[in-house]
């Protein structure tokens, strides 16, 4: 047959235009059979259709579907024939864009957009699959690591880790890359403590970023302390943003910097966080495929940095999410300043009175109740360690660490301790069988579990393996004080009744339940002469630290020290105790004249300083 | 009324000490270093001096040993010192201090320390 032709509609006329025989693709493309066709004119397949006209050989006609009613436009090239007396002419058929079945375009979009909602589905759901396995891989080289191995096996092992490491980032990003996707992620608006976001990230990069050499720095203008809007989110991304620059910069600093601006548009203001590094730059035309779902700038990059290429295309979907922008400014060979904007909600005092009505609900005042209780923490990861001692220094107890349940027994065994938290999930011993340990020759300490996992199961688990009670991770202050006041009543110390009375007006309240820099009843003692002595107290910290800095250029221990000492006393004076002992630390390294030491306090030393002069400037205001 | 000289380096401490002490009904004098406190002492007119245990020209202990020889037992010497440096006490007691306070300074401490050497 030789009409039938697979992708062109074949049709054949007679010299009066009437349908001698169609092929198959015919069919496909009008909805009519050959059958009903053959015979007809050709204007019952395209209306008004001139097929005597030569002029143009090709032209663009429109077909309506016999099923659908849609109309479709179509080529039709006409090609006149001459057998002899016999005219015949030929029209081949095809459709204009690739419409296959007639269908139209909104259709198709249709189509595509559940094609690409089931791969976000599957993805989603392969990303779990895979991820289970991978924690219990991850786990379990964790384990071997614990035990007897040959140099050239710990190296293998190491291996091993690290890269599971990488897959579970990767799979992760994965994961929220469908989710956004799909449209499953939204951003909370609640009260957060915008220092403390900050100070969290910078603990946490803090370490890696001087393990490669770096310098990371903090700056940040006069910001709000108390914002609205989603802690983790926020978080997510500048940890996203400062890890790109940690791996694309091998010599120099990252510096992370906070600030207000203003929207010139319309007047609002936006908080705004640079994360800046003197990295390798991005070439101009490559900066905008930057932000899109699978790109890195080249092959090259890949094989350097590694990584999905979608940890910028997330930022961008939760910046954007969070009513806010991400960009951009780089100059090769210089450097690149990554930035991220969302606009800026202050938590109001309602907001924050809020958040005190939910922390009143603590049993009221227990909260400012101190224990004079030695505390031994067991936590494989770091940062839950840092989380949970300082809020156990709040507290006022002391606090041991131990990184997994090997050590935690035998501390548990040498030193005298009030009370254990024990993480559950650990390598070498898990926390289970830690406790099972510490009971076989301590029957009464406490142990607490930190647990995660918060089925009725894992609780039992805990119990049975000798454990007393257990807090659900993540862990928040408000969590230990009924711990405390069920297990180791008897070490309280009575908080000042009078601090209690002074201090109920927000944002005080909030600030001195949390993590507030300083307590303000040693304020409220210099009754009308407070302002000045704030005044005085910023003028001479802002001289100690400048002094303190130019000791540290100076490579000078000792001088730093002392000048440490002074901004001690007089921190102390105003009752900011975090801030008073990093200088104590300060003040302590540079008698025994351990400079790196005094390097590292004195990041921590700014960024309190930070705090305490946001939270002066804020005590001034409400006066 | 009693006459006080403070001694100390840091702006904001002379300053919070002569808050609490005005509160007290005390004359406050001030002195931000060794020198210009003996030069007030010679003066005249001081009853008891507050002194700051670390100064960073002269010491504490310095300037106390220079006192004692100067003006003898009948000046009143309280040493006001860090918390943690509370060893420093004994060391303060010692080199002839009549009293010794721990640092932050509050309105009570002073008033307690003031009373114990017979100015209040």
């Amino acid at each position: 047959m030789f009409l039938s032709h697979d992708f062109v509609g074949l049709v054949i006329l007679n010299s009066k235009g009437i349908i001698q025989s169609v092929n198959s693709h015919v069919e496909a493309i009008t909805g009519y059979n050959n059958k009903i066709i053959a015979g007809k004119n050709i204007t019952f397949l395209i209306p008004e259709f001139d097929f005597l006209s030569k002029d143009n050989n090709s032209r663009t006609e429109k077909i309506i579907h016999k099923d659908s009613g849609n109309i479709i436009n179509v080529d039709v090239s006409v090609t006149h024939h001459n057998f002899g007396n016999r005219k015949l002419i030929t029209l081949l058929i095809t459709q204009e864009s690739k419409q296959p079945n007639g269908k139209d375009l909104e259709e198709i979009k249709k189509e595509a957009k559940k094609v690409v909602e089931k791969k976000n589905e599957f993805l989603a759901r392969m990303s779990h699959e895979i991820r289970t396995p991978m924690n219990g891989i991850i786990g379990t080289i964790s384990l071997l690591e614990g035990t007897d191995l040959s140099e050239k096996q710990k190296n293998y092992v190491h291996t091993i880790k690290s890269s599971g490491k990488s897959l579970l980032v990767i799979l992760n990003e994965i994961l929220d890359f469908s989710a956004l996707e799909a449209g499953k992620i939204e951003a909370v608006k609640e009260p957060l403590d915008l220092y403390n976001c900050i100070d969290e990230i910078y603990h946490l990069f803090q370490a890696p970023i001087q393990d490669k050499g770096l310098e990371f720095n903090l700056e940040y203008d006069d910001i709000p302390e108390y914002i609205m809007g989603d802690h983790g989110r926020i978080r997510q991304v500048v940890i996203n943003l400062i890890n790109n620059a940690l791996k694309f910069t091998s010599k120099g600093s990252i510096t992370l910097k906070i600030l207000v601006q203003n929207n010139d548009n319309d007047g609002s203001d936006y908080l705004k966080f640079l994360i800046c590094d003197t990295g390798d730059g991005i070439p101009k035309d490559k900066v905008k495929e930057l932000f899109q779902a699978f790109s890195q700038i080249d092959e090259s990059s890949v094989r350097k940095a590694g990584g999905t290429g979608l940890g910028l295309s997330i930022c961008k979907s939760i910046a954007e999410i969070m009513g806010g922008e991400i960009g951009v400014e780089s100059e090769v060979g210089k450097g690149s300043v990554f930035w991220f904007s969302i606009p800026l909600n202050i938590s109001s005092d309602e907001d924050l009175q809020i958040i005190c009505d939910k922390q009143a609900k603590y049993k009221e005042g227990l909260t400012k109740l101190k224990y004079n209780a030695s505390i031994l923490l067991v936590d494989d990861v770091e940062v839950n360690r840092f989380v949970v001692t300082e809020i156990l220094e709040g507290y006022g107890c002391t606090t041991d660490q131990a990184e997994n349940g090997k050590i935690a027994i035998d501390k548990a065994k040498k030193g005298s301790y009030d009370l254990i938290f024990m993480d559950c999930q650990m390598p070498v011993i898990d926390g289970f069988q830690a406790a099972k340990e510490v009971r076989k020759f301590n029957k009464n300490i406490p142990i607490i579990a930190l647990t995660a996992n918060v089925l009725a199961a894992e609780k039992d688990k805990c119990l049975s393996s000798g454990m007393n009670d257990f807090i659900p991770k993540p862990v928040t202050r408000e969590c230990f004080a009924p711990i405390f006041d069920k297990w180791i009543p008897s070490l309280v110390i009575k908080g000042d009744d009078e601090i209690d009375n002074k201090t109920k007006t927000p944002p005080f309240v909030m600030a001195e339940n949390n993590n507030a820099p300083l307590n303000v009843a040693f304020l409220e003692q210099f009754g009308d002469h407070v302002e000045k002595v704030i005044e005085l107290t910023i003028k001479d910290a802002d001289d100690l630290i400048f002094n303190i800095d130019k000791a540290i250029s100076n490579k000078n221990a000792l001088d730093a020290g002392l000048e440490a000492h002074s901004l001690k006393s007089i921190m102390a004076q105003i009752g900011a105790e975090k801030i008073a002992k990093i200088a104590k630390n300060i003040e302590q390294q540079g008698k025994s004249e351990e400079f790196d030491g005094i390097e590292i306090f004195y990041k921590d030393l700014k960024l309190e300083y930070k705090r305490v002069i946001g939270f002066l400037r804020s005590y001034i205001k409400g006066l | 009324m009693a006459t006080c000289l403070v001694v100390d380096d840091v702006t904001v401490s002379l300053f919070t000490a002569r808050a609490f002490l005005e509160d007290l009904g005390i004359d406050v004098k001030q002195a931000s270093d060794g020198e210009t406190a003996l030069a007030t002492l010679d003066e005249g007119g001081i009853d008891v001096v507050l002194l700051d245990w670390h100064l960073k020209k002269k010491s504490g202990l310095e300037l106390l040993e220079v006192i004692r020889d100067k003006h003898g037992s009948d000046m009143k010497v309280i040493v006001f010192s860090g918390v943690e440096d509370s060893t420093k006490a004994d060391d303060a007691i010692i080199a002839g201090a009549d009293g010794y306070m721990t640092k932050p300074t509050t309105k009570e401490k002073l008033e307690h320390e003031l009373k114990s050497v017979g100015i209040l």
